[in-house]
């Protein structure tokens, strides 16, 4: 195939399979959330936002999720990191990457007892998010420490007079927070919206994001469907302007 | 700084391959000891030996009468500058020369008032708030050395350290390094492939080979020797 | 030590799950419970042949997607719209995408199908790709087609003696984590597939909600094991 034939096909398919499915659920989530396409309003109406935005849920949804995700990604980091220092064989680490979030969730649902499952503190929710999270951050880290070659950078530290705990507060951590950022920020927005594990170990209140979402959309009630929209776009709209302010922020380190 | 009988050899798929035999020098506190090698012949791991970024399998090191064979890098006050200039990423050009400052526990406001006229002495003023990867290779060597000097080492080794320089570089890069060791009072270790170079820096001179050193007592020793090479360059030059 | 820490945390999740399974008899440990899944009736088989069918196809396609999609986007004036958006999916939750896609799949009656649950996986999976492709690209593969160019291969003779050889490796780790990604997804699955779609990680959440724990921990042993030993047979690309 030409050149230059690839070279618009491939972009024209992933813009197909990628960005108009999102795109398209978009409108339709606007056309619900503003009333067009509702079986119980009668065109544009601000109702639907006004009943979602005035009640306290969604609002304790999002700072719980946030919570929920600056925990497990606080969490997971220190772990990877001191992963990374012990010199931990990675090979190993690695394979608990094949733990997804349902077997996690199913885990700690079983072995949790009244202290992980539904407590009111999350603690189970942050285990189950630990036990994926931590080995994925462990493996990111060994990778980007061989990037940017640590070990000699560390040895310059060394030079200096740096002992060891010096290098790791000097150097280590900076080094790889300088370089990752940008992942661990995506990783939290991708928490934030984690469903399979606050669905199974969280109470009924509040509701991570998503599973309050989800519960509006799948209740068979059209006055909770077009609620959920609503909660859709507001959580989209959050997650865009996060990440259009670290894709500016950190350009040069994805460069 | 006292090397005696350092000895190093590595596992490789067909044995051990011996990198250093029974390395052995003396260097005083003013001395620049400039010392030839072609790629392989060990320099730089005689270099991390001194530096204590390696382990010999056999010898004994001093400075100063200390037995600092096993001493941690961090402890020895040797500094080893690679030819890659290796700057901290995350930080700017000031900040990577005043850091062996921050880890002595100076304050900011201090370390930044002790980096300035270095960083003006080796022209990099207009760049300290630069980060690495927006300096050239020339700048980036110049923190590097300015780093180095400001972590008040005892003996200063330089592996190549101008090596990916451009003549003009590296020719200015030579000037300023040896005004600045002069001033410092540094005992320098260096090594380079180039024996311009090593005539250009060096007080005293060796030839590292198979990983024996052999040291030579005076300038004319080393630029008349036919291992260091220096007899056939002059030859071809002046066929020109 | 540090070894046997490693392995014992890496084991423990299938220890467990595995000590779920099991079946006391006379005081020893059998695997009897597993006979269901020869049994008829029983979903945990059609569950596993869905997911692998699903993930495979999905693999597939974004792999190439993401090959194409990277080295039409190196020299493309869209390249910095097309790829915030290649990064996008990522930041948003899977099901509330799966919100988003199923009043779309509902409309074009393609709802509770393997279909849409294959198109709602694309969505990341593919964007994903294109991510990771993208890295490999500008990182390795561009300067060797450069290079391959200048020595005049081009067509087919490039594709074959340059670019797959270069690309080889990198297609290998795409296709596996794209595989993941689609083996492991649940909330998308559970919306767009409208409980008709069995994968595994869904029947996971339908045996833990009937109190079924054998074959929650069987389903789930199913889930975890092909990635592990496909993690294990890669593991020298992940690791140093």
């Amino acid at each position: 195939m030409r050149r230059g034939l690839a070279s618009v096909l491939f972009p024209a398919l992933f813009v197909m399979l990628v960005v108009v499915p999102i795109v398209v659920g978009v409108f339709v989530a606007v056309r619900y959330a503003f009333g067009w396409a509702s079986v119980t309003e009668d065109g544009f109406t601000l109702a639907i936002w006004t009943r979602v935005l005035l009640q306290p849920d969604i609002w304790w949804s999002l700072a719980w999720s946030a919570v929920m995700s600056l925990a497990a990604v606080g969490a997971s980091t220190a772990l990877a990191f001191a992963a990374l220092i012990t010199k931990l064989d990675t090979r190993w680490v690695a394979l608990l990457m094949a733990v997804p979030g349902t077997v996690a969730a199913f885990l700690v649902f079983h072995f949790g007892g009244a202290w992980l499952v539904k407590d009111p503190w999350g603690a189970g929710i942050l285990v189950a998010h630990v036990l994926i999270l931590a080995p994925f951050l462990t493996v990111l880290f060994t990778q980007a420490a061989q990037a940017v070659g640590l070990r000699a950078l560390q040895d310059a530290a060394r030079m200096c007079g740096a002992t060891g705990r010096t290098t790791h507060r000097l150097v280590t951590w900076p080094v790889l927070w300088h370089r990752l950022r940008f992942h661990l920020l995506l990783l939290g927005i991708a928490f934030a919206g984690s469903f399979e594990i606050p669905l199974l170990l969280g109470r009924s209140w509040p509701e991570a994001v998503s599973v309050l979402a989800y519960n509006r959309f799948s209740r068979f009630s059209l006055e909770t469907r077009p609620e959920a929209f609503v909660i859709v776009l507001v959580y989209m709209v959050l997650v865009g302007l996060l990440f259009a302010m670290a894709w500016r922020k950190t350009r040069t380190e994805r460069a | 700084m006292i090397a005696e009988g350092i000895r190093k050899a590595f596992r490789t798929a067909s044995g051990e391959e011996a990198v250093l035999q029974g390395v052995s020098f003396a260097l005083a506190p003013t001395d620049h000891v400039a010392i030839l090698g072609a790629s392989g012949s060990g320099k730089t791991t005689l270099l991390r030996i001194l530096a204590g970024l390696e382990r010999a399998d056999a010898g004994r090191i001093s400075l100063d009468d200390d037995d600092i064979t096993d001493w941690p890098p961090e402890r020895r006050r040797v500094v080893y500058m690679p030819q890659d200039a290796l700057l901290f990423p995350h930080l700017s050009a000031l900040e990577n020369v005043l850091f062996p400052l921050r880890v002595q526990g100076i304050s900011d406001a201090d370390a930044r008032e002790r980096a300035r006229p270095l960083m003006a002495r080796l022209g990099l003023d207009a760049h300290a708030g630069k980060r690495p990867d927006a300096l050239s290779g020339g700048q980036r060597q110049r923190v590097a050395f300015g780093r180095a000097i400001l972590a008040s080492p005892r003996v200063l080794l330089l592996d190549e350290p101008f090596g990916a320089l451009d003549h003009a570089a590296r020719s200015e890069m030579q000037s300023v390094f040896l005004d600045v060791v002069v001033e410092q009072s540094l005992a320098t270790l260096f090594v380079t492939h180039d024996p311009g170079e090593a005539l250009r820096i060096g007080t005293r001179w060796g030839h590292l080979a198979a990983g024996v050193l052999h040291l030579f007592h005076d300038r004319e020793a080393f630029v008349t020797a036919d291992r260091t090479g220096i007899p056939q360059e002059r030859s071809f030059w002046a066929s020109i | 030590m540090k070894r046997i820490l490693s392995v014992v945390m890496a084991l423990f999740p299938v220890v467990l799950l595995m000590g779920l399974t099991v079946s006391w008899v006379d005081g020893w440990p059998t695997l009897a419970r597993w006979s269901v899944l020869g049994q008829s009736g029983i979903p945990v088989q059609e569950g596993l042949w869905t997911s692998a069918g699903v993930a495979l196809v999905v693999a597939a396609i974004s792999t190439i997607l993401g090959a194409g999609t990277a080295r039409a986007m190196q020299a493309s004036r869209w390249r910095s719209v097309l790829m915030p958006l290649a990064w996008l999916p990522w930041a948003v939750s899977p099901v509330i995408a799966g919100i988003l896609f199923m009043v779309v799949y509902l409309r074009a009656g393609i709802d509770g199908t393997v279909l849409s649950v294959m198109l709602a996986h694309l969505v990341f999976s593919g964007a994903y790709a294109v991510v990771l492709m993208d890295g490999f690209w500008r990182r390795d593969v561009a300067r060797l087609e450069e290079t391959g160019r200048t020595l005049g291969a081009s067509g087919s003779h490039l594709f074959a003696h340059v670019l797959w050889p270069a690309m080889r490796r990198p297609l290998m780790l795409v296709f596996a984590q794209t595989f993941l990604i689609s083996w492991f997804q649940y909330g998308v699955t559970l919306l767009v597939g409208a409980g008709r779609v069995q994968t595994l990680p869904v029947l996971v959440f339908g045996f833990v909600g009937e109190a079924n724990v054998y074959l929650a921990a069987m389903a789930s042993l199913l889930l975890v094991i092909p990635p592990m030993l496909l993690l294990w047979v890669t593991r020298n690309e992940w690791t140093t």
